[in-house]
């Protein structure tokens, strides 16, 4: 299958690269993407790039707290952003003669945030943190798979922070790490939908070129030890819930080999006619929930094998399977018809994805972040032209025993 | 994308509506069956989500396994939603695989087995699925306000019933309930899609030119006001989670335009509500706060508040709501408000109708609740013309914080007893 749209890339003068998907639509999305994540961080203010998230929606020096978000609503609009551990992300959604406006207030808050009602946010943020880890058995196993799967690399704390050091984060730390990341040319604008491409552009570049460039960021390297020994974990919460997740260190969403994983990822468990959900959901009624998946970082992800016991189930019996269902793949190889399916299933999404104004803006953004933007057209055939072999050999380097996470949660 | 919409009924009265787009070589189409979790039997409560669950899980033709290779295959998006009012089989797919899927559907609703090992396997399922949702707090809480809130009727019961129900169920109550309570109750189809009309009506005239209607029956209860009941789960957290309220409207209801704009303006609105500003923003108590309403169509619907804050915040918190819904009650909304929530929707409307299954959507809803299909368009033009003194009238008479009825849920060694004086009239059931 082919994919085919519009999308043109542009770079103004002060670094900052605007892309844009013209097509028919009343609505337009609007993305900003800092790519500034939590992997920036440093111990003692782990969970400053979400605290600055958070601040960027209270006010700048034209507008008052919210009213950014207020703004966009009064025009029908929707709003929000959210961090991760490589890159903080801003969207907007408006009929698409607002767009403009959105233009103006974004460009405002990449300069004039001032910070205010800091104390009461912090609350906030502490809020959150309790609702959605220390409440959550789903949120206490993902902290802690992070920090089982990686030893050194900062993708092992979580994007949040702890608690004791949001409570550390000063009024001052997130000027400072505004100043340094929330920058023209660390960051980059997708706008999908409804637009007058031209005068759109011209506009973008009135308003964001008024922004002085800034130093380029220094880049920073951050490395993971070669794993080659089997960690496990048990976190008992004396829950009637029981969660396993086994983990390997994969590659960036950028190698070559991240696609073959992909593929390898789905035919063991990313459907439900996939081995392991049939083995675990479908055949024995072990599991419940069953996925797989590899995560789209910009350094090494993992492999994930993500699974919801049923009750009476024991985690060594779910263990086991994986096992089996993996080594009968690298084994036996897979027949060219179960190959065909994933690659039909890959492709589909994507067509499915390509409906919204967001679905569109997320996929460019997506490849754009991980410095591979001219690969968007090409992905799907590449999907297409990948055989069995390369699949089985390339997950074999990946999916070790030794190199293998284990995390159940009981 | 919504362009001309084409209306079409068969013989036995099933209506069809269709949206025509060729932007993208797929369609989306869903089949509504106007059934949920009400028609559970007494003491066998879960039985409706459980016999739903087991509609895919193999047939005369096809194993559990091989009708999701079958949809996974050609890329297709199958899935069945169960509500308390609604059981939806929903469809994404390639056009060109529309004609293979409309003949594969045959055999999923006509024949399902229910065969004895799939039978205990979703019970096995469902049970474990039960206890998990005891797990999450926020999900607690939800499941156990309807419960609350619609004591002693048909609605009260969680849509997956309890464990010692779905244990009691067996396969001939689940045989006799689809052919019953599912197949023999009225549907309704959607869709929306790259195929021409004709293509799309011919192969559902098809599919359902047998199709009986057995029964249209809704129990009958009334539920006017709450039964001023609190209940207190105490829980090894160490935060308060609160979901109170009352009852609602019904989605005909004349005044439902008015609904929509006053819970903007409470605590719909996201960042512009009431409630968001005052208890997140200045107060920084919370960080999610908001109200809604749900819609249980034949049935009144809920209106309800939920957030969640430290237990050293909860009691100034939840006086400080109290009191926010009774200023509102009292004054009402501001003209400004009103601006701004008309604003809204007015600009919102554009985002309803992007993708083919947002418009199938809206066309499932259309039917279900038995209004036109351009009653979205029509809700916003009552939106765009309400007046501010019409507005606080409905307001005045609606929102109500005196018989609210919900569920609170406290950390462990939590001391609830403030609650009593905030709400005197009220009786608490400690779980």
């Amino acid at each position: 299958m082919k994919l085919k749209f519009k999308v043109k890339k542009f770079i103004i003068d002060n670094g900052l690269k605007v892309i844009l998907i013209p097509f028919d639509r009343k609505i337009t999305s609007f993305y900003l993407v800092y790519k500034v994540g939590s992997k920036y961080e440093y111990d003692g203010k782990r969970g400053i790039s979400h605290f600055l998230e958070h601040m960027m929606f209270k006010g700048t020096k034209r507008l008052k707290p919210e009213e950014f978000s207020r703004i966009i609503q009064r025009m029908g609009g929707i709003d929000n952003a959210f961090t991760t551990e490589d890159f903080t992300f801003y969207y907007v959604t408006v009929p698409k003669d607002e767009i403009y406006k959105v233009v103006k207030l974004e460009a405002d808050r990449m300069e004039y945030v001032t910070f205010k009602e800091f104390e009461s946010e912090k609350k906030v943020i502490i809020e959150e943190r309790k609702e959605s880890v220390e409440n959550s058995p789903y949120g206490k196993f993902w902290e802690n798979f992070s920090l089982l799967s990686y030893t050194v690399h900062p993708y092992r704390y979580p994007v949040i922070g702890f608690e004791s050091d949001i409570l550390n984060i000063t009024k001052n730390d997130l000027r400072n790490w505004y100043n340094k990341f929330y920058t023209p040319s660390n960051a980059f604008i997708v706008i999908s939908g409804g637009m007058e491409e031209k005068v759109l552009l011209k506009f973008i570049e009135k308003i964001f070129s008024k922004i002085e460039k800034k130093d380029k960021i220094e880049k920073r390297e951050f490395y993971e030890p070669e794993q080659n020994f089997e960690r496990k974990m048990i976190l008992k919460l004396n829950s009637s819930l029981k969660i396993l997740g086994i983990s390997f260190h994969s590659v960036p969403f950028s190698h070559p080999d991240f696609i073959k994983l992909s593929l390898f990822s789905a035919l063991l468990g990313g459907f439900e006619s996939s081995r392991l959900y049939r083995a675990l959901v479908l055949e024995k009624s072990l599991c419940n929930e069953v996925s797989t998946f590899c995560e789209e970082k910009i350094d090494k992800g993992l492999f994930i094998f993500y699974t919801i016991l049923n009750k009476d189930t024991e985690f060594d019996e779910v263990i086991e399977i994986f096992w089996r269902e993996v080594d009968s793949i690298f084994q036996n190889y897979i027949e060219e018809m179960e190959l065909q399916k994933v690659k039909n299933m890959i492709s589909s999404e994507f067509l499915y994805k390509m409906q919204s104004t967001s679905g569109r803006g997320r996929i460019v953004s997506l490849f754009e972040l991980n410095g591979i933007f001219d690969k968007i057209f090409t992905y799907l055939d590449e999907i297409e032209n990948i055989k069995i072999e390369e699949i089985v050999e390339t997950a074999k380097k990946y999916i070790k025993r030794e190199r293998s996470n284990y995390l159940m949660l009981c | 994308m919504l362009k001309r919409i084409y209306k079409a009924e068969l013989e036995n009265k099933i209506k069809i509506l269709y949206v025509k787009n060729k932007e993208l070589p797929i369609i989306s189409f869903a089949i509504g069956f106007d059934t949920g979790s009400y028609l559970d039997p007494k003491g066998k409560e879960g039985l409706f989500y459980l016999t739903s669950n087991l509609i895919d899980k193999g047939n005369s033709l096809h194993s559990s396994y091989k009708i999701r290779d079958f949809f996974d295959g050609i890329g297709a998006k199958f899935n069945i939603v169960t509500s308390k009012n609604l059981l939806i089989v929903k469809l994404l797919c390639r056009v060109e695989y529309f004609s293979k899927i409309a003949d594969f559907l045959e055999h999923i609703l006509y024949y399902p087995s229910f065969d004895e090992r799939e039978i205990e396997k979703e019970k096995r399922t469902v049970i474990s699925e039960i206890l998990q949702e005891e797990e999450e707090p926020d999900y607690l809480v939800s499941k156990k306000f309807y419960e609350v809130l619609y004591k002693d009727t048909p609605l009260s019961h969680p849509i997956d019933g309890y464990i010692h129900t779905i244990k009691e169920i067996e396969k001939k109550d689940i045989e006799n309930f689809y052919k019953e309570k599912i197949l023999g109750r009225k549907i309704f189809i959607a869709g929306s899609g790259y195929l021409d009309f004709d293509e799309f009506l011919n192969k559902f005239e098809k599919l359902f030119r047998n199709y009986k209607i057995l029964s249209n029956f809704y129990p009958e209860f009334r539920k006017e006001r709450t039964d001023r009941r609190i209940l207190v789960i105490k829980k090894k957290v160490n935060q308060v989670f609160v979901r109170v309220g009352h009852f609602s409207l019904k989605r005909k209801d004349k005044n439902f335009h008015y609904l929509i704009l006053s819970n903007y303006i409470l605590g719909g609105g996201a960042f512009a509500s009431r409630l968001f500003k005052k208890i997140r923003n200045e107060l920084g108590f919370v960080y999610s706060i908001y109200s809604k309403f749900n819609t249980i169509e034949p049935f009144v619907g809920s209106y309800s508040y939920l957030f969640q804050t430290s237990e050293e915040n909860f009691e100034k918190a939840f006086k400080k709501i109290i009191h926010e819904i009774k200023k509102f009650k009292v004054k009402g909304a501001t003209m400004k408000e009103l601006k701004d929530a008309k604003g809204f929707y007015k600009g919102s409307i554009l985002r309803e109708f992007e993708t083919y299954s947002q418009i199938t959507n809206l066309l499932i809803s259309s039917l279900q609740y038995g209004l036109r299909y351009s009653y979205v368009f029509e809700t916003l033009k009552k939106i765009l013309s309400t007046k501010i003194e019409d507005l606080n009238t409905f307001i005045k008479n609606f929102y109500d914080y005196e018989n609210l009825s919900g569920v609170i849920l406290v950390p462990d060694r939590y001391d609830f007893s403030f609650l009593k004086e905030i709400l005197p009239q009220h009786s608490f059931e400690v779980l």
